[in-house]
C-alpha cells in the first residue's frame, strides 16, 4: 500500500495530485482503521495529515476561529477561546467517545466522516461552519452544508482534504447535548445544538439543530420561529420539546428507533437548554 | 487465623501488572502457523460448494480445512465427562449451516494477516433455507429439519407436592423476558495446538474450566487415546462460564492434526460474540400461590429456552431450573415445565450462576409483585419464605446445613437503611417529576459443588522440596479470579507455614489429577476442602518420616511451623527441610501424599442485594445510587477478592438488568460488537457494598462456602426490583433498557 | 516504510507497512505481548498505550502516523527490574483478577496522572470509562489511582 505523509501544505497538495478514488485521507483514523482491519475498506493509498504543523493550530483569522482539520477532540475541548466562545463544540468534543478516543479523534475526520452520528457535524451547523478545502489546484471554502452529502459521504473529490475548519464568532451562547444508550462512551441516538441570543428577558433568536435523527443534520425551523420574543420558561422548553417530537415523528425511520427518539427527545431539549444556562 | 480471611493480590497479579503473564493469544512456538475462520453468513442453509483455489494460491497460505475435507465426528461443544449422555449435533465445520457464525473452513498460513486476507477469497455457494430467529417462529414448525433430532424438546415435568387449594390463597402471575447475554471476557477466545506426528502427541494449549473435559471430547472426535491428548490450562482473562465449552479446541486441534505444526487460533471481538456462545433467551410463565400472610404454598412455572442453532448445555441448562427453585425457600409444591427450542441464531451456553440468577429474576420479580398485591414488605415476604438450618432441599433430599438467609435479610434492611430508603424515595417522587427513585432488593442462592447431581471429588498431592517449600498438584483453572491464590492461602494455613512456601500449578492433564473442572462453584468447597485434609495427612507422614529417622515415637512428636520435633526433649528437631533431605538419603522415598475428597454436603450459600436506582422518565436511562450485597459465605478465604468478586458480579448483573442484550437482525446477523453491546464502565459502575457473615459451620475449608456465581445470582434481580419500585410498575422484559421503559411509560402514558 | 520511533524511551527503527497497526506492531513484529487487544474498535480500552504523553488506542493507530513519535507501553514502566509505584499499587490494592484488562488500565491511569497529578474520583472514573474491566467493579482501581496519587507518582 501507498502512503503519503506530507509535512507541509505544499507537500499536502503534492500528495493530493496523486490520489484516487480508492484512496484514503487519515486524520486520527479512529473510524477509518476499525474498517481497514476488518477489510470492509482497502484503499490504494493513505495520506496521513497528522505531520502538517498548520493542522494542528487553533487561532483567530479576524472574526472567525480558525481550527485546523488535525485538531484533536481533547485539544478543542481544552482550548481557552472555544471554551469561552464555543461551548457547544466543547459539550460535543468532550462527549465523543473515551479519553483515548478524544485524543487521536479530529474534527476534520468526525466532519468527513459524515456519520449521521457524528457529534461535531449538528454543532458545525449550528456555528455555521465554513470548511477550508484543500486540493492540488488550490484552497476553496465551503459551508458545512454543501460539504456534508449524505451519511458517510461528503461532497469533496477524492483529491481534496479538510484543511480547516472556520468559525465566525456566534452572537449567542450555545450547547450541545446528546443522548446515547449510556452516559459515557457511546453513539449519539439524538443529539441537540442549541444557541440563543437573548434581549433582555426574551428571546431575540434560537437556533436549534438535531443530529441522528436523519441522514443529515436539520434544523428545527418551526421551534426557532415559535421561540421568538417569548421568555423562557419550563412550558416553552417543553412545547419546543414536543415539536423536535413531532419533527421525528416525521422525518425519522422507524427503524432507527423513531418511537424511543420520539418519546426520549423532551429530555435532551431539556438538557440542552439547562446546559445552555450552564455555559452562559 | 494467620492467612485465611486476610487480603493478598492474586498469585500472578505482579506479573500481570507488569504486562509479563503469558496468555493463548500470546504464546510463540518454533513453527507456529496461525488460522482464522470462515463463518457462515446465512442463518440457515447448505453449503452447495466451497471454492478454495484462490486461497490457497495466496503465498504464505499452507492449507485449507474445511466442511468437505476434514473430520465429520459429531459431538457436543458443553461435554465434559466420558459417555456423558448429550446430543452430539455439531461438528469442526459444518456443511449445514445453521446460524450466521457457523464454522464452515478455516485457513492455515504463516500468519494472522494471510490467513485472514484468504478467508475473504474462498468463495461459498449457499442453498438458503427458511430460518427461525425466535423461540415462537420455530414453534410454527418452520426450522423442525434444524437437526435430525428436531427442533423442540419438552423436557420432563418436575413435581413435588401436591397443588394447595383453598379460598385463601392468592394467585400471583407473572412473565418474564431475559435476552440473550454474552460474558464479553476481556479476553477473546484463543487456543494453540500442536501435533507431533511421529510421537503422536496432539497438545492444546486454552485458557479452559476443564482440561479433562477438552481432552475427553478431543480424543472423541478424532478418535484418539485420551493419554495422547495433553491439555493444558492457560492464564486465563476471565471466564464467567464463557470457556467451559469447546468452540476453538477443536477446530485448533483439527489443523494441528491436518499441518503437523503449532496452530494458533484467536478470535477476535466480533467472533467471540457471534460464534462462541452466549447465555439464552428465556421465556418464563409463572404463578406462585400464598396464603394471606405470605407464605408461599406452591410455584407452577412453564418456561422455554432458547439454545441458539446447536445444542450445547441447553437441556441440561433448562433440567437445573427447578432446582435452582429449591436453594432459597422453602414451599410444599412445585411444578417446572421445562421446554428447549432451537432456532437460527448465537449458541446458547453456560453463564455464571449456571440458571441461579435467571431463576431468580423470574422467583423474585414474583415475590415483588405478591408483596404489592398483599401489601407486605417485601423484605419481609423474603424473611416468612426463606430456609433455615434443619430445612431440606425437597429435591436433592440434602440438608440446607448452616443457612443464614434470615441473617442476611435482616442485617440488609438495617445497613440499607430499607425501611427510611422507601419512604424518603416516595417524597423524592412526589416532589419530582422527570426523575423517580426506586429502592428495590432480591435473595439469590447457589450451590457449592455438584453434590449429589454428579459425581464431585477432589485430589490434592503435596510434596516436599528439599529447601522446605511444599508443591501441590491439583488440577486447578483460575479463571482470574484468584483460585490459586485461594488454594494456597487454605493450604498455607493448614500446613502452619509462610505463604510463600507453598506452590501451586493449574490443570495439566500430562502430570495434574483427573478433575471434574472448575464448575458449578466447587473449588474452593471441594478443592480447598481436600487442601486441609490433605495438609493433614502430609503433616502426619512428616511425623512418621521424623519418627523413622529419630526413633522417638510418632504419637511424642510435633509437627510446628517449619519444624517437626519431641513434645518432650526439644533438641530432637527436624526443620522440613532437613527431613526433605534424609528422607530420600535414608528412608529412600519423596516426602508426599495424595488425598482424595468427596464432598458429602451442599450447604445453602445466598445473598440479600439492596438497590437504590433513579430512572429519568424522559430518556428511560437508569442510573444505580447505591447498592449493598450481603453475603453468607462461611468464611471468606482471600477478603479483598471475594469483596471484588462481588462488585464485579454486581457491575456484571447490573449490565444484564439494564442493558446488555446481544440483538439479532432481521437477516440473522447479530449485533456483535461492543459498540452494541454496553457493559457497565467506571462512569456508571455503583459503588457497591459489600458485607460478608461468617461463621463457619459447613464442610468447606475452615468453613468457607461459594462466593464467585451466588454473588452474581441476585443482581439483575435486585435492580429490576428498584426499577420497578421507582416507577410503581411491573416491568419484566430484562434488560430494562431505556427502550423497554420508555416503550412502558408510553402505554402507561397512552393507557 | 521505514518507520523510526521511540519505544519506551529507545529509538526504534523497523520496517513497516503503513497501514500495520501499532498493537500488531507490538504484538507480533516486536514480540511485546504486554499490551492486549480486546476489541479492535476501540471500545474496550485493553490495548491502550501512551504516545507522546496521551492515552490512546494501539489498536487504532497506524505505522504511517508514528513517525518520530514517542509511544510509552506497559513493558516501559518498570524501573530497575521493580515494578513502578503504579503497578505496584495495582497489585497491592488488588485491583487485579484476570488481567487482561490490566495494562491499558494503568496506561490510562498513567496518562491521566501525567496531566493531572491529584484527580478527583469522577475525573478518575471519566478518563476511565474507556477502559473496560470485566471481573471487578472497578473499585480496587479507582483506590489504586488514588493511592498513586496520594503518593505522588
Amino acid at each position: 500500500m501507498l502512503s503519503y505523509t506530507p509535512s507541509n501544505m505544499e507537500e499536502l497538495q503534492q500528495s493530493l495530485s496523486c490520489l484516487t478514488k480508492d484512496s484514503k485521507l487519515i486524520g486520527g483514523g479512529t473510524d477509518l482503521i476499525i474498517r481497514l482491519n476488518m477489510g470492509i475498506c482497502k484503499p490504494d493509498a493513505l495520506c496521513y495529515l497528522g505531520y502538517i504543523k498548520e493542522l494542528k493550530e487553533i487561532k483567530w483569522e479576524g472574526d472567525r476561529l480558525s481550527i485546523g482539520a488535525y485538531a484533536t477532540m481533547t485539544q478543542m475541548q481544552n482550548h481557552p477561546d472555544i471554551q469561552k466562545y464555543f461551548p457547544a463544540l466543547v459539550d460535543a468534543a468532550s462527549d465523543v467517545g473515551s479519553l483515548q478516543i478524544r485524543n487521536n479523534g479530529t474534527i476534520g475526520g468526525n466532519i468527513g466522516n459524515a456519520s449521521p452520528a457524528g457529534d461535531l457535524i449538528p454543532v458545525m451547523y449550528l456555528y455555521d461552519a465554513m470548511i477550508e478545502i484543500t486540493g492540488p489546484e488550490g484552497v476553496r471554502e465551503a459551508a458545512i452544508d454543501q460539504v456534508i452529502e449524505r451519511p458517510g459521504r461528503t461532497t469533496l473529490a477524492c483529491n481534496e482534504a479538510i484543511t480547516r475548519i472556520l468559525l465566525p464568532r456566534p452572537s449567542f451562547i450555545s450547547s450541545f447535548v446528546k443522548l446515547g444508550f449510556r452516559k459515557k462512551v457511546t453513539i449519539a441516538r439524538i443529539g441537540v445544538a442549541l444557541g440563543i441570543e437573548m434581549d433582555g428577558d426574551y428571546v431575540k433568536e434560537m437556533r436549534f439543530v438535531a443530529g441522528a435523527i436523519s441522514l443529515k443534520p436539520v434544523r428545527l425551523t418551526k421551534a426557532e420561529e415559535f421561540i421568538k420574543g417569548k421568555a423562557l420558561n419550563e412550558q416553552i422548553v417543553m412545547d419546543v420539546a414536543q415539536m423536535l417530537s413531532d419533527l421525528i415523528m416525521e422525518i425519522t425511520p422507524k427503524e432507527f428507533d423513531r418511537d424511543y427518539k420520539v418519546f426520549a427527545s423532551r429530555g435532551v431539549v431539556m438538557d440542552a437548554f439547562k446546559r445552555l444556562g450552564q455555559n452562559r | 487465623m494467620k492467612y485465611v480471611g486476610k487480603s493478598f493480590p492474586i498469585h500472578d497479579a505482579s506479573s500481570k501488572a507488569a504486562g509479563r503473564a503469558v496468555y493463548a493469544g500470546d504464546m510463540e512456538l518454533k513453527g507456529m502457523l496461525h488460522m482464522a475462520l470462515l463463518f457462515s453468513s446465512i442463518p440457515h442453509g447448505i453449503v452447495k460448494e466451497l471454492d478454495c483455489s484462490k486461497a490457497l494460491e495466496m503465498p504464505g497460505v499452507v492449507d485449507v480445512i474445511h466442511c468437505f475435507n476434514t473430520i465429520d465426528t459429531e459431538y457436543n461443544q458443553y461435554q465434559t465427562q466420558f459417555g456423558q449422555d448429550l446430543l452430539h449435533t455439531t461438528r469442526a465445520f459444518n456443511s449445514h449451516v445453521r446460524y450466521v457464525g457457523d464454522r464452515i473452513a478455516a485457513v492455515i498460513a504463516e500468519t494472522e494477516e494471510i490467513a485472514r486476507a484468504a478467508v475473504s477469497q474462498i468463495r461459498v455457494e449457499y442453498e438458503e433455507l427458511p430460518y427461525s430467529l425466535t423461540m415462537e417462529d420455530t414453534l410454527t414448525g418452520k426450522i423442525d429439519n434444524i437437526h435430525e433430532t428436531g427442533a423442540v424438546f419438552d423436557c420432563p415435568e418436575v413435581k413435588v407436592g401436591e397443588k394447595p387449594e383453598g379460598d385463601d390463597l392468592v394467585e400471583i402471575h407473572t412473565t418474564t423476558d431475559l435476552s440473550r447475554v454474552n460474558h464479553i471476557c476481556m479476553e477473546t477466545h484463543a487456543c494453540v495446538a500442536d501435533y507431533e506426528p511421529f510421537s503422536g502427541q496432539l497438545t492444546v494449549w486454552s485458557p479452559n474450566q476443564t482440561v479433562y473435559g477438552i481432552r475427553t471430547v478431543l480424543g472423541d472426535i478424532f478418535h484418539m487415546d485420551y493419554n495422547r491428548i495433553r491439555v493444558i490450562k492457560t492464564t486465563m482473562g476471565g471466564s464467567f462460564g464463557g470457556k467451559q465449552e469447546w468452540v476453538l479446541e477443536p477446530v485448533a486441534a483439527a489443523a494441528a492434526l491436518r499441518v503437523g505444526r503449532p496452530v494458533k487460533l484467536v478470535y477476535n471481538r466480533n467472533e467471540t460474540i457471534a460464534s462462541t456462545y452466549s447465555r439464552a433467551p428465556f421465556h418464563f410463565d409463572s404463578t406462585f400461590t400464598f396464603q394471606k400472610d405470605g407464605t408461599l404454598m406452591g410455584i407452577e412455572t412453564d418456561f422455554m429456552l432458547d439454545a441458539g442453532a446447536y445444542l450445547g448445555n441447553s437441556i441440561n441448562y433448562a433440567k437445573t431450573i427447578p432446582h435452582k427453585m429449591y436453594r432459597a425457600y422453602h414451599y410444599p409444591y412445585l411444578r417446572v415445565r421445562p421446554k428447549v427450542v432451537l432456532t437460527n441464531t448465537i449458541i446458547s451456553g453456560a453463564f455464571r450462576g449456571w440458571t441461579s440468577p435467571e431463576a431468580t429474576v423470574m422467583f423474585e420479580h414474583n415475590m415483588d409483585m405478591a408483596a404489592k398485591k398483599l401489601g407486605i414488605d417485601p423484605v419481609d415476604l423474603r424473611i416468612k419464605n426463606v430456609m433455615h438450618l434443619g430445612d431440606v432441599d425437597p429435591l436433592s433430599g440434602v440438608p440446607i446445613g448452616n443457612f443464614k438467609a434470615e441473617e442476611a435479610l435482616r442485617q440488609g434492611r438495617e445497613h440499607f437503611n430499607w425501611d427510611a430508603r422507601r419512604k424518603e424515595v416516595q417524597e423524592f417522587n412526589a416532589g419530582n417529576k422527570r426523575f423517580k427513585r426506586g429502592v428495590g432488593m432480591s435473595f439469590g442462592a447457589h450451590v457449592n459443588s455438584f453434590y449429589p447431581s454428579k459425581t464431585d471429588y477432589a485430589r490434592v498431592d503435596m510434596r516436599l522440596a528439599e529447601t522446605g517449600s511444599v508443591s501441590c498438584n491439583l488440577t486447578l483453572h483460575d479463571h482470574g479470579c484468584g483460585t490459586v491464590q485461594a488454594f494456597r492461602i487454605i493450604a498455607a494455613e493448614a500446613l502452619g507455614i509462610p505463604l510463600s512456601k507453598v506452590l501451586v500449578g493449574e490443570g495439566d492433564t500430562m502430570y495434574t489429577p483427573l478433575d471434574v473442572g472448575c464448575f458449578s462453584s466447587r473449588t474452593t468447597y471441594v478443592q480447598g476442602r481436600a487442601a486441609v485434609e490433605c495438609a493433614g495427612k502430609f503433616k502426619e507422614r512428616l511425623r512418621q518420616d521424623a519418627a523413622l529417622l529419630s526413633g522417638v515415637p510418632a504419637e511424642e512428636l510435633v509437627v510446628e511451623g517449619e519444624t517437626v520435633h519431641s513434645a518432650a526433649d526439644p533438641q530432637i528437631c527436624y526443620t522440613w527441610s532437613q527431613i526433605a533431605d534424609q528422607a530420600q538419603q535414608v528412608l529412600k522415598h519423596e516426602v508426599f501424599v495424595s488425598y482424595e475428597y468427596i464432598p458429602e454436603s451442599n450447604p445453602g450459600v445466598g445473598g440479600a442485594h439492596f438497590a437504590m436506582v433513579e430512572v429519568d422518565t424522559y430518556t428511560g436511562m437508569t442510573k444505580i445510587l447505591d447498592y449493598l450485597a450481603v453475603h453468607d459465605i462461611g468464611q471468606a478465604i482471600n477478603r479483598e477478592m471475594c469483596v471484588a468478586q462481588v462488585q464485579g458480579a454486581v457491575t456484571m448483573g447490573s449490565g444484564a438488568a439494564l442493558s446488555e442484550h446481544v440483538i439479532t437482525r432481521a437477516n440473522g446477523k447479530p449485533a456483535n460488537s461492543l459498540k452494541d453491546y454496553h457493559v457497565l464502565n467506571s462512569f456508571e459502575a455503583p459503588d457497591v457494598k459489600v458485607e460478608l457473615i461468617e461463621d463457619g459451620g459447613t464442610e468447606g475449608p475452615y468453613g468457607a462456602k461459594s462466593i464467585g456465581e451466588v454473588c452474581h445470582t441476585p443482581v439483575a434481580a435486585a435492580v429490576v426490583s428498584a426499577v420497578n419500585h421507582a416507577l410503581d410498575s411491573d416491568m419484566d422484559s430484562i434488560p430494562l433498557s431505556p427502550d423497554v421503559i420508555v416503550n412502558y411509560l408510553r402505554e402507561r402514558e397512552d393507557a | 516504510m521505514k518507520l523510526t520511533f521511540t519505544l519506551n524511551g529507545r529509538k526504534k527503527s523497523v520496517e513497516a507497512e503503513p497501514d500495520r497497526r501499532l498493537i500488531d506492531l507490538l504484538r507480533k513484529d516486536l514480540h511485546m505481548t504486554g499490551t492486549k487487544e480486546g476489541c479492535g474498535e476501540g471500545e474496550c480500552g485493553a490495548c491502550t498505550v501512551i504516545i507522546d504523553g496521551e492515552a490512546v488506542h494501539s489498536c487504532l493507530v497506524l505505522a504511517c502516523q508514528l513517525e518520530g513519535k514517542s509511544v510509552l507501553t506497559i513493558e516501559g514502566l518498570e524501573e530497575n527490574g521493580e515494578l513502578s509505584r503504579i503497578q505496584k499499587n495495582f497489585v497491592e490494592e488488588t485491583a487485579i483478577q484476570c488481567g487482561y484488562c490490566t495494562s491499558g488500565m494503568i496506561m490510562s491511569a498513567k496518562a491521566l496522572l501525567m496531566h493531572n497529578p491529584h484527580p478527583t474520583e469522577e475525573e478518575i472514573r471519566v478518563a476511565l470509562s474507556g477502559n473496560i474491566c470485566r471481573c471487578s467493579g472497578y473499585t480496587q482501581i479507582i483506590r489504586a489511582v488514588k493511592r498513586t496519587a496520594q503518593e505522588g507518582a
